[in-house]
């Protein structure tokens, strides 16, 4: 392990990329998360790679595109006026089936919203935003040292799965520091890029990336193929933390700077004696359903609560996976205000009948 | 008292650094630490960074007697890289100090270049926050670098550094030593002294003292926070 250093959340997404062997990133800048394209573009040359400021996000998506389908790591990032703007390009890219990793740190909305802090965008990042059946792998880090990992692993999930894996943070875990330790050499997955195009290579063929076919049993082949992958990604990636849901009766479902906040409630919780444990979702999709049910289903939980910086969305499917064996409450900021620990503990009093 | 070195001596205290360096923590310090001494002025003048800045603490400045001043838009939802026309006050008035908190690296430090003439006209030192745990900052030759940078950007010598060794909760006087051959280097590398050493107060011990050089120590009070923190 090297020494500890000091880092924002969006420095560290940048070194963990081309730590990850990530040569090549395209972005158009937007606040909060330009540090990262800052970072990058003092980084890059010093390990060969490429940074562009594209004209726009629709270029720097298909820009990413373009590097995947020639067998490249490549990353994108932005923030969510900007992550809209990309949705075409993640259809085609989920069509395509290439690796590619985008990060959204997450500003609030909708519309042009504002550059503070939001979890709005949990319904566009797991349930589609672009058109056609498809699924992202979707992250949701909730330290620096977790972002750090998780942008590594990203581009591991992403080769594996030819699949675009999206890093879910927010305005406040971008601009925050911690301190983070790098491993000394990143595990990074060989896999074979075999249908990449990269020339004859003497193929019989040259290979083709493409997300159109004209015949309707081949374009529904490739549907079935791609559901069968989202099934195994299912199977194999799912991802939560759970902290104190032994003895619970209130347990907290929250992702991301939520978790974080939550985690102080938690403990100041049970100071007054109030049993709260959370289940923190890692990876937002696949959604740890199995997980969710399975605590739901101890005869100690009384009630679920949901803590997000948005409107309800995750609540959503955290009610989907309770499945109405106990009552799922919610809590939420917006507009770029977070939730203070100091609120969130009178609704949990409210909760235990305090 | 730590002051009582030449830095209390020039009414206006410039405070430029590398990105997250810790300049806010310091401006916000330093600002309370002359606030026992007649009027005292904070401007946050960071152009750079719409996130954790010194005018965060405005309940805080408030409280001590210190005048903020802040661009209308700090800590909202939009991101305008505006000069409060109200700095124009710390030039007007000779009887007060001042500490101006500059925005990261050489972009956020132009605004040193633009206030160039009223700061002439006035008496003032740069000080450059220095901490050698953060990345571009770890090495005495990023940190040559940085400085030369900012002093293009300012259009002026930097006077002094502040040394700012943190790593947040893994902060500590042993910390101070481990960074100080690096900042020293650099210190010598450019023939700029090192004018302060910064520490949360949390993290040394009470009797500390640094033993490497006569330098002055700011014990200083966390005053930015996280939504995080364990606080409620």
């Amino acid at each position: 392990m090297s020494k500890r250093i000091l880092m924002k959340g969006n420095e560290v997404i940048a070194e963990a990329a081309v730590r990850a062997g990530c040569r090549h990133y395209f972005g158009y800048p937007i606040t909060p998360q330009t540090e990262i394209m800052h970072y990058m573009a003092k980084r890059m040359p010093e390990v060969s790679g490429t940074i562009l400021q594209a004209e726009s996000e629709v270029a720097a998506i298909n820009m990413v595109y373009g590097a995947a389908a020639a067998g490249a790591r490549v990353m994108t990032t932005s923030s969510s006026p900007g992550i809209s703007l990309k949705q075409e390009g993640f259809s085609y890219i989920a069509g395509a089936e290439l690796p590619a990793v985008v990060v959204n740190i997450v500003r609030t909305g909708p519309g042009l919203g504002g550059i503070l802090p939001a979890q709005g965008d949990y319904f566009q990042a797991t349930k589609g935003g672009g058109h056609g059946d498809y699924r992202n792998i979707v992250l949701a880090p909730a330290s620096i040292q977790e972002l750090y990992e998780m942008t590594v692993e990203a581009f591991n999930l992403a080769d594996r799965y030819r699949n675009l894996v999206l890093i879910l943070g927010d305005g406040t875990l971008g601009q925050m520091m911690e301190p983070v330790t790098f491993r000394d050499e990143e595990p990074i997955e060989e896999v074979s890029k075999d249908w990449a195009v990269t020339g004859r290579q003497g193929r019989e063929e040259h290979n083709q990336i493409t997300s159109i076919y004209i015949n309707p049993d081949i374009m529904e082949a490739l549907n079935n193929k791609l559901q069968k992958k989202y099934r195994e990604i299912e199977k194999n990636e799912v991802r939560s933390e759970v902290l104190q849901c032994e003895d619970a009766e209130i347990v907290i479902a929250a992702f991301g700077i939520a978790s974080r906040i939550c985690r102080n409630v938690i403990r100041q919780a049970r100071a007054e004696g109030i049993k709260v444990g959370m289940i923190r979702p890692i990876t937002l999709w696949p959604f740890p359903s199995e997980k969710i049910a399975e605590i739901a289903s101890s005869d100690t939980v009384k009630a679920f609560l949901t803590v997000e910086l948005n409107a309800g969305q995750m609540v959503e499917d955290v009610r989907l996976a309770v499945n109405g064996r106990k009552p799922v409450e919610f809590y939420g900021r917006m507009g770029g205000n977070l939730p203070s620990q100091k609120e969130l503990l009178e609704k949990i009093r409210a909760i235990a009948g305090r | 008292m730590f002051l009582d070195n030449n830095i209390n001596r020039v009414p206006i205290t410039v405070i430029v650094g590398a990105y997250g360096s810790g300049k806010s923590e310091v401006s916000v310090n330093l600002a309370i630490a002359k606030s026992g001494s007649g009027r005292v002025y904070l401007a946050d003048l960071d152009i750079i960074n719409p996130f954790y800045r010194s005018a965060d603490t405005a309940d805080l400045l408030r409280e001590r007697g210190i005048i903020l001043i802040s661009s209308i838009y700090a800590g909202t939802n939009v991101d305008v890289p505006a000069v409060p026309g109200e700095i124009n006050r710390v030039f007007a008035d000779q009887d007060a100090s001042a500490v101006l908190d500059i925005g990261g690296e050489d972009l956020g430090a132009r605004i040193v270049g633009s206030l160039k003439p009223q700061l002439e006209a006035a008496d003032y030192q740069i000080l450059m926050v220095v901490n050698p745990f953060r990345p571009f900052t770890d090495t005495a030759e990023k940190i040559v670098e940085a400085a030369r940078a900012l002093e293009a950007a300012c259009k002026s010598k930097i006077d002094g550094f502040v040394y700012n060794p943190n790593l947040l909760e893994f902060s500590s006087s042993d910390l101070v030593d481990e960074g100080w051959a690096t900042m020293s280097a650099a210190a010598d590398m450019l023939n700029i002294p090192i004018r302060l050493i910064t520490i949360m107060d949390e993290y040394a011990e009470p009797d500390w003292t640094f033993s490497q050089a006569d330098i002055p120590v700011l014990r200083m009070e966390r005053t930015i926070f996280y939504p995080s923190d364990d606080r409620v």
